[in-house]
């Protein structure tokens, strides 16, 4: 069930109400039957996936708690071996596979190892960070281990964040599952303001820079360079579309219903750096990282070439999660790296804001990083690395007499550099709109509702995070 | 109070969810809401599917207005032909009806739609006419078993097992459950087609239309984009399914096919020929529908000539209702533009087309035993092959004594001396084992002359009362077989022997190896 179709409105629409409806002690089922009924929407067998790593989680939470020593941490080892193992058997095993062929391949040997015919359970990397964090947290002792099963068992379903994030904690999470929400009309329309902009963002832009973007990326070959260029500046805009687009409708639904979730994003594209562009992505898979491997790597807090490895080696892992493809290992390294350099200069750029004026210096860095960024998504795009450096050695051969072929006329490329403007300047001028007034309540949600509809893409086009 | 509200509304919602969730419920409201005429009438019959989908409102046409007469050439023909006819949308038409086509007395439609097969039990004592109609578009990568899924025959003695075909055909859906109620309750509440009938049941109407017009205008004035269904061309006036002109989609007209390709299509349709004879059918034909494109504007893009391929290809032994050419040199309008469908023009001509086979069939099976080969059709002979069609049995195996019998070679009871009408019928029955009740799924002819290789001939299926009797098993009611072949062209001595096919093998018997001498058919006797 796409956020972007009939389905999920109705089905939200008939869920909320039914939550204010249904006794406060049966809510919990309510939505632990509706969660299943979304995950199942999709493929309804990997639910068994999903019931497996709750089962092993849930128990695992109680018998870390329990434990003392040694033994504490045993059942922690056993719980994330369980939660990798799904992620590895259903997500890396046929790339790990695959290059175990291809390695033996050079020495004249033959894989005996099959390949497995498996689907990837959507959104199988959020909920099992989302379970990891559970138990990590219980072995901590900063969350006691949750002996109601349904209640557990929601924290990692909540439909709203459960295909594609934010990554909650049980600390925010669970204890908001016992809280007797009331309808709240603040509430409902801070919520359902941030829904109609995230359909707005998934409907009007994503997917319509999508069909620029899959048209040029598909046909990289008969693409000018500058055409190139423009789709991944495009595609820049989709992916950040799309995804924050999924995070503002999760977090607008939850928070209908009382449910306060973390901010995912926080307008990344005024970033004026690579670290501060990974404070304003993805935060709750950024901060899952910094708390749950970079910090227990040692952190900032070891010598210079420690803390760059240790950099490097949760980029590197971060584009390990994104996918099972080498495109991904490359995109998260290239940031690893850039976070290296960085950290490495960050002296000479304090000097240079303080001889130069701060907005000119400001803007300079806020289109270098963007810029940055974009390149780097070529690789997070394209289908192999090969693709993705033939692409860039097009762009940066910029050839301006080549035509654009897109399949988005003269009107409708301007219309999307229109509504990309619009995007920023909305992010940068109106982050934060007073919907508790009515009358900007009622003017905002007609407007947005009238722009989806009329230039809005329904073509069912999934969520680019769900493969995740 | 606001319980009561909220519960009211989720209760509607619910109800919205559960309708448009169930297969079931759903084949009700969409036939009721595609032909009524009041204010629930869905907007896909009344103006058009493509503009159902596009919305553009100079596209609209109104079907309530238009006439649904049809002009169908004179038929004297006796109803004498049970009509089976698989096949799809462009069937329909409000006027059809049992005795709609010529010299039919009963008529059986199944839709490729329909999840499941018709059961059927043929009369023998009727024509039985089966009409395979398939769209241009879906030609291509179409298997011999979807072909042959469609028709499920039944005994007329409950306790006769049916074929081990449609045995493991039956066995094939598998699903999340081992119980079928359970798997269509699960397939209805995860219903992979909600988002439309979710829109179907709440948008569209009549009421919504202006709307969805003004948005469709919108776009493809300011964007030139429709609906990813439909294309238009310009300087045709017509709504075209993208599908049909996107040269990379399987279902294009613009595709391109190879000679290979066009080979495997007929094959198929060689072999859905030859199953479907096998199983009692009098006649089999098939009849490709273009696309409105192919007739429209075929110069769009190289047009890959799939249909005219096909007709003409010289190994199809599939008879064929030509409609191609007759829409080609139309002098009106024969399709909707804004609808895939032909209108009642084409449907006019295509019945018309039908009508002419129909009666050749009649004509023939009044009495196929009499007259010689220049007087019977070529299309209603038994076609020789020189090897088992592909896909059906395996190679020969060693011979073995069989159970059964040839009793007559052109209608009588002692083997003729010397054939020279050009023409070989051929009567009897054959089964895998008498003893057992076991029926061949294929019962084949041989004719075999030194030096020459085997010629193969797949005969029709037909009922033996007295096999059964004798033999006091009921399964043994459908053994008996016949044959008519054209030997006009064969010349010399040949042995006439019998071979059954079961189990995807083809067994020899030993027993039969009648000689019969051919001279060759000069057509002045």
């Amino acid at each position: 069930m796409l956020f972007n179709s009939l389905h999920f409105l109705i089905f939200f629409i008939f869920v909320t109400i039914q939550y204010f409806v249904t006794p406060h002690k049966w809510r919990w089922l309510l939505l632990l039957l509706a969660s299943c009924y979304f995950y199942m929407s999709f493929v309804p067998i990997y639910i068994l996936i999903l019931g497996f790593t709750i089962v092993i989680d849930y128990i695992a939470g109680i018998y870390i708690e329990n434990a003392k020593g040694k033994r504490r941490k045993l059942f922690l080892i056993l719980s994330l071996i369980a939660n990798i193992g799904v992620l590895a058997v259903f997500k890396y095993y046929n790339f790990l596979n695959d290059n175990l062929s291809f390695l033996l391949h050079g020495f004249g040997w033959k894989n005996p190892v099959p390949l497995l015919e498996i689907l990837l359970p959507i959104g199988l990397s959020f909920h099992t960070f989302q379970a990891m964090s559970y138990t990590i947290e219980v072995y901590r002792g900063n969350q006691k281990a949750e002996r109601h099963f349904g209640i557990y068992s929601l924290y990692v379903m909540f439909y709203p964040q459960l295909v594609a994030g934010p990554i909650e904690r049980p600390q925010n999470l669970l204890p908001q599952f016992r809280v007797k929400h009331k309808f709240n009309a603040d509430n409902f329309k801070i919520g359902l303001s941030q829904m109609a902009f995230g359909f707005f963002k998934k409907v009007v832009i994503a997917d319509r820079l999508a069909m620029a973007v899959d048209y040029s990326f598909a046909n990289a070959e008969n693409q000018s360079g500058l055409s190139l260029a423009v789709s991944a500046v495009f595609y820049s805009f989709q992916i950040y579309c799309d995804f924050s687009g999924y995070s503002d409708i999760a977090i607008g639904a939850a928070r209908i219903m009382g449910f306060k979730l973390m901010t995912n994003f926080n307008a990344p594209y005024f970033s004026r750096s690579i670290s501060e562009f990974w404070k304003r992505w993805h935060i709750s898979l950024s901060t899952w990282f910094r708390d749950y491997l970079y910090f227990p790597l040692g952190g900032n807090r070891m010598k210079n070439h420690r803390v760059y490895f240790n950099l490097f080696i949760v980029f590197l892992i971060s584009g390990l999660w994104h996918g099972a493809n080498w495109t991904f290992v490359i995109w998260g390294s290239i940031h690893g790296v850039l976070m290296i350099i960085e950290r490495k200069f960050n002296t000479f750029w304090k000097t240079v804001n303080r001889i130069l004026n701060k907005n000119i210096i400001s803007l300079f860095r806020i289109i270098v990083t963007f810029s940055i960024v974009t390149l780097a998504w070529v690789f997070f795009r394209a289908e192999s690395s090969n693709k993705a450096v033939y692409i860039l050695h097009k762009i940066f051969n910029l050839s301006l007499i080549d035509t654009i072929a897109s399949p988005l006329n003269n009107a409708e490329l301007l219309f999307s550099f229109l509504l990309i403007s619009l995007l920023m300047c909305k992010e940068r001028c109106f982050s934060y709109i007073n919907m508790r007034n009515n009358l900007v309540f009622v003017f905002y949600i007609i407007l947005i509702s009238l722009c989806c509809y009329f230039f809005g893409v329904f073509d069912n086009k999934q969520f680019i995070y769900f493969q995740f | 109070m606001r319980k009561i509200t909220f519960a009211i509304t989720g209760l509607f919602f619910l109800v919205i969810l559960v309708v448009s969730s169930s297969n079931k419920w759903m084949k009700k409201i969409t036939q009721y809401r595609y032909y009524t005429k009041n204010v629930l009438q869905s907007s896909r019959l009344q103006y058009g599917d493509m503009y159902w989908y596009g919305y553009l409102p100079d596209f609209k046409n109104d079907f309530l207005k238009e006439k649904t007469d049809i002009v169908l050439d004179k038929c004297n023909s006796q109803r004498l032909i049970h009509l089976y006819c698989i096949g799809d949308s462009y069937l329909n038409h409000p006027l059809l009806s049992d005795t709609f086509f010529c010299g039919v007395n009963k008529l059986i439609i199944k839709r490729w739609s329909d999840d499941i097969p018709l059961k059927t039990e043929l009369d023998t004592s009727q024509i039985n006419v089966l009409l395979i109609e398939r769209t241009e578009r879906f030609l291509r990568g179409i298997s011999l078993t979807d072909y042959l899924n469609n028709i499920k025959f039944i005994r007329k003695d409950k306790n006769a097992e049916n074929d081990s075909k449609e045995k493991i055909d039956e066995s094939v859906s598998v699903g999340f459950f081992t119980n079928e109620k359970l798997n269509e309750i699960f397939k209805d509440i995860f219903n992979k087609n909600i988002n439309q009938n979710l829109e179907f049941n709440l948008f569209d109407y009549e009421i919504f239309n202006p709307l969805k017009e003004l948005k469709a205008k919108l776009n493809y004035e300011l964007f030139g984009r429709t609906d990813k269904i439909v294309t238009l061309i310009p300087g045709h006036p017509y709504h075209f399914l993208s599908s049909t002109v996107d040269p990379a989609s399987i279902h294009s007209s613009f595709m391109p096919i190879n000679d290979e390709q066009v080979s495997q299509v007929v094959a198929t349709l060689d072999s859905t020929y030859v199953y479907y004879r096998a199983r009692g059918f009098d006649e089999v034909c098939f009849s490709i529908i273009p696309n409105t494109v192919s007739i429209i504007c075929p110069d769009y893009k190289p047009y890959n000539n799939i249909i005219k391929r096909v007709q003409d290809h010289p190994e199809l032994i599939m008879p064929m209702i030509n409609i191609y050419d007759s829409l080609k040199t139309a002098r009106c309008q024969v399709f909707y533009n804004s609808d895939t469908h032909w209108n009642t023009n084409g449907f006019n001509m295509w019945a018309n087309e039908f009508n002419k086979f129909l009666v050749k069939v009649g004509k023939v099976k009044n009495n196929p035993y009499l007259g010689r080969v220049s007087e019977v059709p070529p299309y209603f002979f038994d076609k020789i092959y020189e090897a088992i069609p592909a896909g059906l049995l395996r190679t020969d195996s060693l011979a073995i004594q069989c159970d059964g019998s040839i009793d007559l070679i052109n209608g009588l009871l002692v083997k003729p001396e010397n054939i020279t009408s050009g023409k070989l019928t051929v009567d009897g029955w054959l089964a895998v084992s008498a003893k057992e009740g076991i029926v061949p799924e294929y019962i084949i002819l041989t004719l075999k002359k030194p030096g020459e290789p085997l010629k193969y001939i797949i005969t029709k299926r037909n009922q033996r009362e007295d096999v059964k009797l004798a033999f006091k098993q009921p399964k043994l009611i459908n053994v008996g077989f016949n044959a008519i072949i054209d030997v006009s062209k064969l010349n010399g001595e040949y042995a006439l022997g019998l071979a059954w096919g079961y189990h995807g093998c083809l067994q020899q018997c030993g027993q039969f190896n009648i000689p019969i001498k051919i001279t060759e058919y000069k057509g002045s006797e």
